[in-house]
């Protein structure tokens, strides 16, 4: 673990409740660390330059954390020390509530004891969280029916041997190792993982969801503003194993705006197209 | 299991649940700890079962020191079946507090209170394996970070 975080984290449980990388049930990948003391509520993420991510993938992070975390949460931009200075993409001081410099003395522990958030970073308009967990909570209860509905029948024809279509767009499993965005398509689908044998953790999907995130959503002022109220796909080759949270995976893409079908076949896309309303069918 | 339990302590100390340091408060630390502790038992039916007691226990106390805590009157409130529909319908206006999505109500009801209710109440009913066990506590983190966040 990261040499800062241990310490900033050693610093916090003096004056609240700590979770060092929290494992909240609807972010695969949330802040570094979360704080809760008396009302108060602080989301920590390293953001300096020397974090592997990158200012895309934090990005992303902050606009689900943001959502998934009450309102009233202050996001911390960690910097200086060991993490490094503050990539200029992040607008940081646009994006986060408080600039935490590890570098300056003191200041985790004034932070910790009398944050003061700058004006930038705003409210997330109660409109704009509604219809986010509206439309999560719709896409998982789909994602649960097509799985239901995969769970009683023998596995369809594969589709990773041949070029599919959903809602227009097209790609082809067999070819991407990795998730990326299918050709000419509004309603993107991911692929993961590179056979149907092939089991995953959820981590595997943190590249869909953040390229999800990033594509749904406009970070202004810290408020992920939506481009666009539709689902999209996940589409998993394998299963994907989480141990401790079996619905995780599902509810995570839920929450990004995406339905998850695990051990994709031709049947269940055909499923997952009815339910979203998609019109491209399978070829 | 242990980080987990610590994100829910720490949503809960920084809602208004926590800031108002309630009784109710203390008794759902009190109860997640000992989620903590059963994980020790070694017989693997009553460690799944006492997860589900104390979880759906910290669960229902925390819905309802949650909805007191935002001025709803919780007297006539009996269980999480009442405190979900509450938050769903707000019939009254609540500030800063918006609506629980009707899928979520429902899906909370059928996951938690009812699978819960047969683990507690039918003699000799235990949740046959862990992964049934571990839905259900996921369930109960999910509704409770859903809820404080609303």
């Amino acid at each position: 673990m990261n040499e800062d975080l241990v310490n900033l984290a050693g610093t916090a449980s003096e004056y609240g409740e700590i979770a060092v990388r929290p494992d909240h049930p609807f972010l695969l990948h949330g802040p570094e660390l979360l704080f809760g003391s008396r009302g108060l509520l602080l989301a920590f993420f390293l953001a300096g330059g020397r974090i592997r991510s990158g200012p895309d993938s934090l990005l992303a992070r902050l606009a689900l954390a943001r959502l998934a975390l009450p309102s009233h949460t202050l996001c911390v931009a960690v910097f200086g020390s060991r993490v490094g200075n503050l990539a200029p993409e992040l607008r940081a001081e646009n994006n986060f509530h408080i600039l935490l410099d590890l570098s300056s003395g003191a200041e985790a522990q004034r932070v910790l004891s009398k944050p003061e958030p700058n004006a930038r970073a705003q409210e997330i308009p109660p409109r704009v969280r509604h219809q986010q967990r509206s439309r999560a909570a719709y896409l998982l209860r789909i994602a649960d029916e097509v799985a239901l509905t995969q769970s009683g029948r023998d596995r369809g024809k594969s589709v990773s041997s041949q070029r599919t279509r959903i809602g227009g767009g097209s790609w082809t499993g067999r070819h991407r190792r990795d998730p990326g965005l299918p050709r000419d398509s509004d309603r993107p689908c991911w692929v993961v993982g590179s056979s149907s044998d092939d089991v995953r953790t959820p981590s595997s999907l943190r590249r869909a969801v953040e390229s999800l995130t990033l594509r749904s959503y406009v970070l202004d002022n810290g408020v992920p503003h939506p481009t666009s109220s539709g689902g999209s796909v996940i589409a998993s080759l394998g299963p994907i194993r989480s141990s401790q949270d079996p619905t995780k995976p599902r509810r995570a893409a839920a929450f990004a705006g995406a339905c998850l079908v695990e051990r994709v076949d031709e049947e269940s896309l055909i499923d997952v197209e009815r339910h979203l309303g998609l019109s491209g069918g399978t070829q | 299991m242990r980080n987990r339990i610590a994100t829910i302590r720490t949503l809960l100390a920084g809602s208004l649940v926590g800031q108002l340091a309630a009784p109710e408060y203390t008794d759902v630390l009190g109860e997640l700890n000992e989620v903590l502790r059963v994980g020790g038992v070694k017989e693997a039916k009553r460690r799944r079962l006492l997860e589900v007691f104390h979880l759906s226990r910290s669960v229902d106390t925390s819905l309802r020191a949650f909805l007191d805590a935002h001025g709803w009157p919780v007297a006539l409130l009996h269980g999480i079946g009442d405190y979900l529909l509450e938050l769903q319908r707000q019939a009254h206006h609540h500030p800063g507090i918006g609506r629980l999505p009707a899928p979520s109500r429902q899906r909370y009801q059928q996951s938690i209170a009812d699978v819960r209710n047969r683990y507690l109440h039918t003699a000799n009913s235990y949740p046959p394996a862990d992964i049934h066990s571990q839905t259900l506590v996921a369930e109960i983190q999910a509704c409770i970070a859903e809820v404080v966040s609303l």
